[in-house]
């Protein structure tokens, strides 16, 4: 078949892939305890008997933090992929529009209450993202309200998530204050191995979900009649995509905190390199979004600091200031 | 040329409690280039999203080749009727060549994988519309008259029985205008059913089989140019001086408006 655009959707799935892999050994073999990659890759493939301290910093500490890192990085990026097509706003991101604040309060009150992560914290997280989620739209939707406006109206739904978040920590008298301020800035080192494939077994479908409708973000670029008169049911397709996205965050804010950005740069970077076909854009923002990650991650643990750093430090230190570019441009584009 | 294509059957429609088109009844002949006017906020609008399956209709039926409007599925429709909205946003930056291929959307599969023949399709409306040699370009980065004409090459590309445009013109100069019109034209001579909202009371002289007039959202008159165009018709339906005099070139009647000081 030689169908540019099934050619292009191969080609970027094989070179993300390889760059997934690249940042999976890297991820795998570069640490505190230092064992080397010769060392690390030659007991993967069982040609040398590792020791017992050896196998499990490998695969009880560094494989589920990089495989959480790959599919919290994936399911964000893609996220942001997704709302910046159904708002046609480039500036949106779930952490920005106040989606992962919502989803946080959510997870918050079901750690208080003494839920299980799944499905009880996880159901209150989507919740609370689907809450939020509402109130951007209502608040966006006026007939005068710009861009700005809807990303103001994010920042302020946001600074509120922030400040109830605060308000559920002081008033609970738990000794594990420290982690979950921990948490809030993103975090991967609590991951363990189970919690990493229950969130893949939840995010894949997931993704599969948002391949599908991936040429019918396409068409809604073009505006909502425009889709509407190319024969598609705009609502349901935003109504899937919106819940399936929020779903898909909020699970992944549940097991790795407040990461931001990340679904501003991936995207961002990938559109200027790919153009913007989304049927191309979503294989490649999953998968350059989980190297991202990684890559973040290992950054985060390797720094010479005091104590680990969260990762969420890192995207925003990177983060910010893209948006900062991004917004001046917006701007002078409208 | 007596096929009916669309038939209005007491179409009316209001937001919140105005109302905005009151008890329309009328039908569009297959090739007709169909133009609907009229002054501000007459409901011209609204009539071409109900007639185009955006909106939906609150009373009263229209007929698209014999069969009601709501029995049509959104893909069946979109198979038969295309629609070219005013303002078309181009944050994301598509080429041309992407842009015009969406309109094999209600064609093909559902992630829109394209076949040879879409692909030809697809050059043929380019070229048809003459926007072929900016293929590669992105489409926010085109002039507004060469940006019209992506919108119309996608409507095409459609391979539509009826094309509905609200104001193709309205932001463009003259010769631009022209082009635009031309090409509306050609479409209706090689039968497909044209109908267009436009502001401009000359351009529908010229082009239009039909003319509509709509106001406060109902029918002043329909008919030919020389039938619809009349002083007293359109000074009563616009509410100023107008003077008509005949196109000496066409023989179509000229409007020309009157300063009112």
């Amino acid at each position: 078949m030689n169908n540019p655009v099934i050619k292009n959707i191969l080609l970027v799935t094989i070179t993300g892939t390889a760059f997934l892999i690249v940042s999976i050994v890297a991820g795998l073999c570069i640490g505190s305890s230092d064992y080397g990659p010769h060392y690390i890759l030659k007991a993967i493939f069982n040609r040398i008997e590792p020791d017992p301290n050896f196998e499990m910093i490998l695969w009880q500490l560094r494989f589920p933090r990089v495989l959480l890192a790959v599919i919290a990085g994936g399911a964000l990026s893609l996220g942001g992929l997704v709302f910046q097509a159904l708002l046609r706003n480039p500036l949106s991101e779930p952490y920005i529009l106040g989606i992962s604040g919502g989803s946080a309060i959510g997870a918050i009150i079901g750690i208080q209450l003494g839920f299980s992560y799944f499905p009880g914290v996880s159901f209150l997280a989507f919740s609370g993202s689907l809450i939020t989620l509402i109130a951007v739209m209502i608040i966006s939707s006026g007939n005068n309200i710009g861009k700005d406006s809807m990303i103001l109206s994010g920042v302020m739904i946001n600074a509120f998530c922030s400040a109830v978040i605060m308000f559920l920590i002081s008033i609970s008298i738990d000794y594990k204050i420290h982690n979950i301020m921990f948490w809030l800035m993103g975090d991967f080192s609590s991951a363990d191995p189970k919690q990493a494939l229950l969130l893949l077994k939840i995010i894949l479908p997931c993704f599969l979900i948002i391949f599908i409708f991936s040429n019918k973000m396409n068409i809604l670029l073009s505006g909502r009649e425009m889709a509407s008169s190319m024969g598609i049911n705009v609502k349901k397709v935003m109504i899937i995509l919106l819940v399936v996205t929020s779903l898909m965050v909020s699970v992944t804010v549940c097991y790795c905190g407040l990461i931001g950005f990340v679904g501003l740069v991936i995207p961002h970077i990938l559109r200027l390199i790919l153009g913007s076909d989304h049927r191309v854009l979503v294989p490649a923002s999953i998968l350059f979004g989980g190297s991202y990650m990684v890559l973040c991650d290992l950054l985060s643990r390797t720094l010479p600091t005091q104590a680990d750093l969260p990762v969420g430090v890192i995207t925003a230190m990177t983060g910010a200031p893209l948006f900062i570019y991004l917004l001046r441009r917006v701007k002078n584009v409208s | 040329m007596s096929h009916k294509v669309l038939k209005i059957e007491s179409l009316s429609h209001s937001y919140t409690e105005k109302s905005t088109l009151n008890k329309l009844s009328f039908s569009i002949s297959r090739g007709d280039f169909f133009i609907i006017a009229g002054p501000n906020g007459s409901g011209k609008t609204t009539l071409l999203k109900l007639l185009a399956g955006i909106e939906k209709i609150q009373r009263g039926g229209v007929r698209i080749f014999g069969k009601n409007l709501s029995k049509y599925s959104k893909r069946e429709l979109a198979q038969k009727v295309a629609y070219v909205p005013q303002y078309i946003p181009s944050e994301f930056p598509f080429t041309v060549f992407e842009t015009v291929l969406q309109g094999r959307t209600p064609h093909s599969g559902i992630l829109g994988i394209n076949s040879e023949k879409d692909i030809g399709i697809t050059k043929k409306a380019m070229s048809f519309t003459g926007v072929d040699r900016h293929h590669k370009k992105n489409v926010g980065k085109l002039s507004g008259g060469e940006k019209q004409r992506v919108q119309i090459a996608r409507a095409i590309c459609q391979e539509p029985s009826i094309i509905f445009l609200d104001e193709p013109t309205a932001s463009l100069d003259i010769a631009h205008q022209i082009k635009i019109m031309d090409l509306m034209k050609e479409l209706t001579k090689k039968g497909v059913t044209v109908v267009m909202v436009s502001h401009d009371i000359n351009l529908a002289s010229m082009y239009a089989d039909t003319i509509l007039l709509l106001k406060n959202g109902a029918i002043v008159t329909m008919g030919d140019a020389d039938s619809v165009l009349k002083r007293e018709i359109l000074e009563k339906t616009y509410e100023c001086k107008i003077l008509v005099d005949i196109n000496p070139v066409n023989k179509r009647p000229r409007i020309n408006p009157q300063s009112m000081i």
